[in-house]
Order: structure tokens, then sequence, then C-alpha cells
């Protein structure tokens, strides 16, 4: 990891495929735009200049990526790539003769959402009803072929109560729990889904869970703590980066800094040429003007597309990582709520 | 005779080569490899159909060392390969 850093290689993408999904989640950050979404020949001339590159890891999201029909010839045109697959999805679109086609591919993970075991829960926050059965259905299928899950929760004021249940349920199903308790403003700096935000008191007892307390594993192309990263603030333009369904290019899916397209630029050029992504890339912790002298750094979560969202300035401290940071910091000294 | 075996890298892996190196993702166990010049050679030429005899000769080229030398380090890396689910050992190539 740290040879891939110290070389810049791009070892890690996330490929939102579309926007366009049969869900309509409160939370969601994705912002639809008026354009046309990459076509099918497009996405495999981007995977041979990503495979080109050195991109080793390539997580498939959206939107919906089941809601393309062209999907299964994008990933198996990745996997003949030798890429490491892996899927986000909410798995309502999965029956068996997709799980049996998911399967063939052999992801490195599975990433399915699920936000409570309660439907009046869950689907209260999809806006589908009947979300959650076809969800859990799916992971089931999924289970049964051997793919490797991992049941992704966010946590929010609807749901905080659940996620022990959610946890429990991945654990029968033999898959890992992923539990994120930030919400954060769509991609176009709207604050919307910022009201379900859990509160200060919610956020200690959830960062206390042991749930929470370690580190996920396997998890190589990541920097676990501002220790991990030495140097650096993020692996957003040093180690990873994002796709668009436009063919955009961030240093992150929720660094929404444009450093270039791919239906007009390579991405080698964007990658070790662009200005906004050198920018990034260049840019020392020992530089951020307020959080290089903050005292609570080991216990930061740091995020520069955050702050870039909410401040319009990835240098500039995040409210939402401040807020985390101070309770961490609690938490670790023995402090109480 | 072991030389006689054929070498397939497994299908089950996701693999780039970088700067000579190859890492390797086991997709079984998610566990991420990096491989040494002489492992990274094998590793490529493991199409399965090469024989690890041929491999062996390849070796002795590419790295001018003597064929004792190239054996063993050949046999010990495939052995490492095999042991970490990279590879898979055959008796006859597929037909075709």
């Amino acid at each position: 990891m740290e040879k891939a850093a110290q070389k810049k290689i791009p070892l890690a993408c996330h490929f939102d495929l579309t926007y366009q999904c049969n869900l309509n989640c409160v939370h969601c950050y994705v912002v639809r735009e008026d354009r046309t979404e990459l076509s099918t020949s497009e996405i495999r001339d981007i995977l041979d200049q990503l495979a080109k590159a050195g991109t080793l890891y390539l997580t498939f999201s959206g939107g919906e990526i089941f809601a393309r029909e062209d999907f299964f010839e994008i990933a198996e045109y990745a996997r003949r790539l030798h890429f490491a697959l892996r899927l986000s999805t909410n798995a309502t679109l999965i029956d068996e003769q997709v799980a049996d086609r998911v399967a063939a591919l052999y992801p490195d993970r599975v990433s399915i959402s699920i936000y409570s075991t309660a439907p009046e829960i869950h689907d209260g926050i999809t806006l589908v009803p009947g979300s959650l059965a076809r969800t859990i259905r799916a992971a089931r299928m999924l289970r049964d072929r051997k793919v490797k899950l991992e049941i992704g929760s966010v946590l929010m004021s609807q749901n905080i109560n659940d996620y022990s249940k959610v946890y429990e349920l991945a654990q029968s199903i033999g898959a890992s729990f992923r539990g994120d308790p930030r919400v954060t403003p769509r991609n176009d700096g709207d604050p919307f889904p910022m009201r379900f935000q859990i509160n200060e008191d919610d956020l200690f007892r959830v960062w206390k869970d042991p749930i929470f307390s370690s580190p996920p594993t396997n998890e190589p192309e990541e920097f676990h703590s501002s220790k991990d990263r030495g140097d650096i603030l993020c692996g957003g333009a040093h180690t990873s980066f994002y796709v668009s369904p436009y063919g955009d290019i961030y240093p992150c899916v929720q660094f929404p800094t444009l450093c270039g397209n791919l239906r007009s630029e390579v991405f080698e050029e964007i990658w070790y040429h662009s200005p906004q992504m050198l920018e990034v890339r260049s840019t020392l912790p020992s530089q951020l003007p307020i959080c290089s002298k903050c005292n609570l750094v080991e216990h930061c979560r740091t995020c520069p597309g955050l702050a870039y969202i909410e401040e319009g300035d990835f240098r500039a401290p995040s409210k939402t990582v401040c807020q985390e940071a101070r309770i961490i910091s609690d938490i670790n000294t023995g402090g109480d709520a | 005779m072991l030389d006689e075996y054929v070498v397939k890298n497994n299908e089950k892996t996701a693999y780039r080569t970088i700067n000579g190196e190859a890492v390797v993702v086991n997709l079984k166990d998610s566990t991420f490899h990096t491989l040494n010049p002489v492992a990274t050679f094998i590793w490529e030429q493991a199409d399965g159909q090469t024989k690890t005899k041929q491999m062996i000769e390849k070796i002795c080229q590419e790295f001018e060392v003597d064929r004792d030398t190239a054996e063993k380090d050949c046999l010990e890396f495939l052995g490492e390969l095999v042991s970490k689910g990279l590879v898979v050992l055959s008796q006859n190539p597929p037909e075709g």
C-alpha cells in the first residue's frame, strides 16, 4: 500500500456505472444530471485504460448497477481484464439467474445495503414497499452460491436503534457488516440528507459499540488511521479515484472536484497531470491551516471531500468530521457522553 | 515427474504486473500477494500450457542462472504459489 502511494499507482477505482436506481433512498447523495451516461463501448475503453494504468480494485456502484441492461457485459469484460471486482447494490433486482451470473464473476465482495430488519423502517428509507424482503432474499441467494457478502448500513435517526439487529442478520448469513453513522450532504452541497444525521448522544453510543471498534480487514487499498496515512490526506488522488456515469473523474465519490472527463481525455493524462488532481495530491496534512494545529488529529477520520462539500474548501475542517473526532477522543480518553 | 506438470493461474484471482512485480488477489479469501521477480516470471508463464520443465529452462535464460538453481527456485516458488491458492498444477494440458 505504501509503495502504491509513493509511486502514485491508481490502485483502486470506484466506478458509478449509472445514477439510475429503482429505489429512492431519502439520504442518497447522488445528483443526476441532464447528460447521457457512458455507453457500453465507452466503458470498455475506460476499463482498458484503467487496467493499463495499474488499477486492480474496481468497485461498480451507482445508482443501482443492475438497472443497466449491459451490466454483465461490462462486468464480464472487467473480469477478463483481471480486475478484483466489488459490487455495491441494493440487490432488489437479483433473482436466481442473476445470482448465478454474479457468482460466476468471482467478485471480491458484494456489498448490499440494509438499513433495518424492520420492513417499515427499511422501506421507509428506500421509499419502495417490499424492498427489504427482496434484498434479504437476494442476499441469501448469493450466500448459497458462496459469494462473499458485506451488509452496509448508513445509520440515521430512523434506524439508529436497529443496527445491532442488522449486524446479527449479517452474521446469520455469513456476511461482514459495515455500519457508518456519517450522513453527508448531496454532492451538489444540498444539505437535505443532514436532517437524518443522528445526535451526539447516539454518535457516542455507536462509536463506543464494539461492533464499530475494529477496522475492516482485507482492505489493502485503504488507510485505516491518520497514522497509516503518513504524509497524505487520504487515498483519493494518491491510490484511489472515482469515475462518474458521465466519465467525470474525481479524487473520490464524495470529493466532487472535477479533475477531467474520460470522453475527451485519456485516463493517465488526468491521473498524472490534471491540475486539480495534482493540487489534492500535493497538499500535505501539515499544510492544512486549522487541522494541522488540532490536538484531535490522532482521533480524526479526516475527509477532504466532506470539507469540500460542506465548506467549498478541501483544506478546511469538516464540521461532521470534527464532531466525530471530539466524540472518538472522549471515548479513547475514557470520557463519558 | 514434477517437471512434467502444467501450471495455470487460478481463475479465481485478480492481478496486475506493475514495474516488474505482480500483485495478485486471491478472490477466495481476498488476500493480497506481492510476487518477487522470479515468482512474477513464473506467474506470467502460468498459461495452462507451459510445463514446469519449460519454465525452468526459461528461468535459466531470463535470469542467467544454472539449471540446478533455476529448478530449485522454480519449484520453491511454485510450491508457495500453490499453497497460497494462486496457481494450480495439472498433469496434462487441456486439449486443443
